[in-house]
């Protein structure tokens, strides 16, 4: 994990992203009790280019030479396979501009707040996503006025209805 | 082995991994968090694969 952020701090200083966030269950992880996940998910705005087609082989290119080594859409540092991922909605653009700075290990690196975090998970819309907004919601990890705030402002309100079930079964 | 000896042998892989994902809740810092991932993805992993050696036996038996 250290070295996926060292790599992707590395992309940065070197221009070819211009900033990251850490999201996924990784990223909740620092909010959350330990979830299981197999990857990283970085969440990276590219430069402009010139072009209108969004390429992801420069980022790919530049972690290989960082020591990571491509396995189909996942470059793996160690044990830690890293999924780069570019700002495909408004709401995650607006989750990396966003993002919290911390350090991981003496790193410094930038987490997506968990009200992001929750509004990604339910817009992506799996089960294991709902279930980790109601984590969010159970060990109070996140902050529900301002959560319903930015749920409202990306037309996701209706999106928690599938929650509340979850959480009573959880109890 | 018999049959009951594979279904005891089943049940403590998947009580050992469920016991290293409950320990590992308890990892308070990002680190720790992230290290325990780390293990349960290993411990899984352990459990995943003897479970398949374990059904390879069965069928091979039967």
């Amino acid at each position: 994990m250290k070295a996926c952020l060292q790599a992707l701090n590395s992309l940065v200083a070197n221009g070819v992203i211009s900033s990251y966030a850490i999201g996924g269950a990784v990223g909740a992880s620092f909010y959350l009790d330990a979830m299981q996940t197999e990857d990283v998910d970085a969440f990276v705005f590219l430069p402009p280019s010139a072009g209108l087609l969004i390429s992801l082989t420069p980022v790919y290119e530049a972690l290989s030479k960082q020591g990571g080594i491509v396995e189909r859409e996942y470059v793996r540092f160690g044990e830690w396979p890293l999924q780069i991922l570019t700002d495909y909605t408004p709401l995650v653009a607006e989750a990396i501009r966003s993002a919290r700075s911390v350090t991981f290990d003496g790193v410094p690196t930038r987490v997506f707040t968990a009200e992001h975090l929750c509004a990604i998970a339910l817009d992506t819309g799996r089960g294991k996503d709902f279930l980790r907004v109601a984590n969010f919601l159970d060990q109070r990890a996140v902050n529900e006025a301002a959560l319903n705030t930015l749920l409202e402002r990306f037309q996701l309100s209706s999106h928690l209805v599938t929650v509340a079930p979850l959480r009573r079964a959880k109890k | 082995m018999n049959n009951r000896d594979a279904a005891q042998q089943k049940l403590d892989l998947l009580m050992s991994a469920k016991t290293a994902f409950r320990i590992d809740r308890k990892s308070k810092t990002w680190e720790e968090k992230v290290a325990s991932i780390a293990r349960m993805n290993a411990a899984s992993k352990l459990a995943r694969d003897a479970m398949r050696q374990a059904l390879a036996r069965e069928a091979n038996q039967t």
